[in-house]
């Protein structure tokens, strides 16, 4: 317990300092006005983007009792991706409040069909999730493109957008547009975090110990894609911070959901902090997205998750 | 050579997507004022027809002539033969060439849709693709001649001389309008520009380097270029710190690319932008995508219509 809390404190001070850090690295001289116009927003949203993302994972690996759960992995990524494309094509400025809510749509929309495909009487199983993941991904992403290439709106974001994720546009209305979401999606979790261990135990058990089984995986859910989809609508997609962080914070922490989404916060909003410095700076003058930094130290791990996975549960052939 | 090409393919491709977007709005040449701010509109309307300025073709020319070399029909009218086009590409979109059916989709050319046109010659560019096609055009016997690629006012003979060996036409009287422009020289307080190739309200925005076309147009016109001046590649996706440190006193944009970041008010939303010289002045020059990049027989009167825009904005 002590443990715990002098972790999440060491975190928080990282985070503290990894922010102050980045405002004083850059190209340009630290004056207010590249300070406060353009840094300013672009740490802010790191740091909201990046604690949305590490607590959608907490909440999908807890929820679905699915240790390869990431909402970047199962589709509600990119079902948020199509649902801000759909209402920008409409007309909607990207990066405003509605357009976060056309993503909170696609994300809701992924969500509910990919559960509804993975579900079985033994509960969401992991290998049919993760490949419900796959054709919902592919499918949003074969719709986003339609949508791209026959809207006559020049303004429509490049599909590559999307998939690579980027910081270089963050402005305050950005930042405006995704905090009310995550935070909702923040409070929904520490409402529920207790009853997410007993969900742990597995439904019977849990069902067993007086829990509303169906009402608190729901709520989970939700939150999941709240805490991810508004960001995807400003920043586009970023996959695996969801899988990596909760998983580095569960080896330290241990299960317990409290500590763990408090940690997968931090962690994930120190992460892409850090990783959203090094885009920036890195190859100055040139940006990197950092979609693709995080995909490149990702994707390794995913695979390691899997085989670890695979051969707890003996195998899936 | 070859992305940039595809990145001056894209922009034309958003051209005839949203082909009925401005015209209207931005045939203004004035400096219009948005919000208190200078605004130069160059559109092709502003710059001479195409007329043919040599002489006649020879005995031994092609007759049916399909131009899928970059922004080359401007030559080809120059040069006489406009109408001995019978197909062409997206982006050669003269009058007089405007009605010949295009032949190739997505940048890519259909060898079956040139074929059925029945040409005796084929104009192609390193940038035509895919080589597979150009290959099954030339095993049927059609001659495709490739002709150089023009990124500075320098390489702009040895094209028009190439379109012209090819279509049998003797350029001397072309090239001595061309060579009227003058060599320059840039008083060391001429105003830099940045020429920005914008795609969308929030996709990134790149600036334009070392041979992006868009720097030997502002060298001329009495500019300096800011990204070619820190040796930047052509097209670099810039971070928004990098463009203030930069700081341009003038932004040269396209048409198309200021339409799709919803127009000069939205291209000052855009981080960094709002925080440059230009952006905190407005000083903002607007080039019709098909002229600004062609460099053709208008290039000259581009360049002295860029020239005085750089005088207006600056005041």
């Amino acid at each position: 317990m002590a443990r715990s809390i002098f972790v999440l404190i060491g975190l928080a001070i990282a985070l503290a300092l990894a922010g102050i850090g980045a405002v004083y690295v850059g190209v340009a001289d630290t004056t207010s006005v590249i300070v406060w116009d353009i840094r300013a927003p672009r740490i802010i949203l790191a740091t909201i983007v990046g604690a949305g993302l590490g607590v959608s994972g907490a909440l999908l690996q807890g929820a679905l009792r699915n240790p390869l759960a990431d909402p970047g992995i199962i589709g509600v990524s990119a079902g948020a991706a199509l649902g801000t494309v759909v209402i920008v094509s409409t007309g909607v400025a990207y990066g405003s409040v509605v357009a976060a809510i056309g993503g909170i749509i696609g994300g809701l929309a992924a969500m509910a069909a990919v559960t509804v495909v993975s579900r079985s009487p033994r509960g969401v199983e992991v290998v049919t999730l993760i490949l419900a993941g796959v054709a919902i991904t592919a499918f949003a992403a074969a719709v986003l493109s339609i949508v791209l290439t026959t809207s006559d709106l020049a303004g429509v974001r490049s599909t590559t957008f999307f998939t690579t994720g980027s910081f270089a546009l963050a402005t305050w209305p950005g930042v405006a547009a995704t905090l009310p979401f995550v935070l909702t999606g923040f409070i929904i979790a520490a409402i529920i975090s207790g009853r997410l261990d007993v969900l742990s135990l597995g439904d019977r058990a849990a069902f067993a110990s007086g829990l509303n089984v169906n009402s608190v995986r729901w709520w989970a859910l939700v939150a999941a894609v709240l805490t991810v989809a508004a960001g995807v609508a400003v920043v586009g997609i970023i996959v695996f911070i969801g899988l990596l962080v909760p998983h580095a914070i569960r080896l330290v922490l241990g299960p317990r959901h409290a500590p763990l989404l408090i940690g997968s916060a931090l962690g994930g909003a120190l992460l892409i902090l850090i990783g959203d410095t090094a885009a920036r700076t890195l190859v100055a003058p040139v940006e990197l997205p950092i979609g693709v930094v995080t995909a490149v130290i990702g994707a390794p791990v995913f695979l390691l998750l899997l085989r670890r996975t695979r051969a707890q549960q003996g195998g899936w052939a | 050579m070859q992305h940039r090409r595809l990145l001056l393919g894209s922009a034309i491709a958003g051209l005839l997507l949203s082909a009925c977007a401005t015209a209207s709005d931005s045939l203004m040449s004035a400096a219009p004022v948005v919000n208190g701010e200078p605004v130069v509109y160059i559109t092709s309307a502003d710059l001479p027809e195409v007329a043919a300025i040599a002489g006649e073709p020879g005995s031994a020319a092609p007759l049916r002539i399909v131009s899928l070399a970059t922004g080359v029909g401007e030559t080809l009218s120059a040069l006489g033969v406009a109408d001995r086009v019978v197909g062409r590409d997206e982006t050669s979109d003269v009058p007089g060439i405007a009605a010949a059916p295009i032949v190739t989709a997505a940048h890519s050319v259909s060898a079956e849709r040139v074929l059925a046109l029945n040409p005796d010659l084929v104009l192609i560019d390193s940038a035509t693709a895919p080589v597979e096609a150009l290959e099954q055009i030339a095993r049927s016997g059609v001659e495709v001649v490739s002709v150089p690629e023009a990124w500075t006012l320098t390489d702009m003979d040895a094209r028009i001389s190439a379109v012209a060996a090819a279509v049998d036409v003797d350029p001397a009287a072309l090239l001595a309008t061309v060579g009227e422009l003058s060599a320059v020289t840039t008083p060391p307080d001429a105003p830099t520009v940045a020429f920005l190739y914008l795609r969308g309200t929030s996709g990134i925005y790149l600036l334009g380097g070392q041979g992006s076309g868009a720097d030997a147009l502002i060298t001329a016109a009495g500019g300096i270029d800011v990204g070619a001046s820190e040796g930047l590649d052509p097209f670099v996706p810039l971070t928004a710190e990098a463009l203030v440190e930069l700081n341009p006193d003038v932004l040269l944009v396209m048409t198309k690319g200021l339409d799709s970041v919803n127009g000069v008010d939205g291209l000052l939303d855009l981080p960094g932008v709002a925080q440059t010289s230009a952006g905190a002045s407005g000083r903002v020059i607007v080039v019709d995508d098909e002229v600004l990049l062609s460099f053709g027989p208008r290039t000259p009167a581009l360049v002295e219509q860029l020239r005085a825009a750089l005088v207006t904005v600056t005041g």
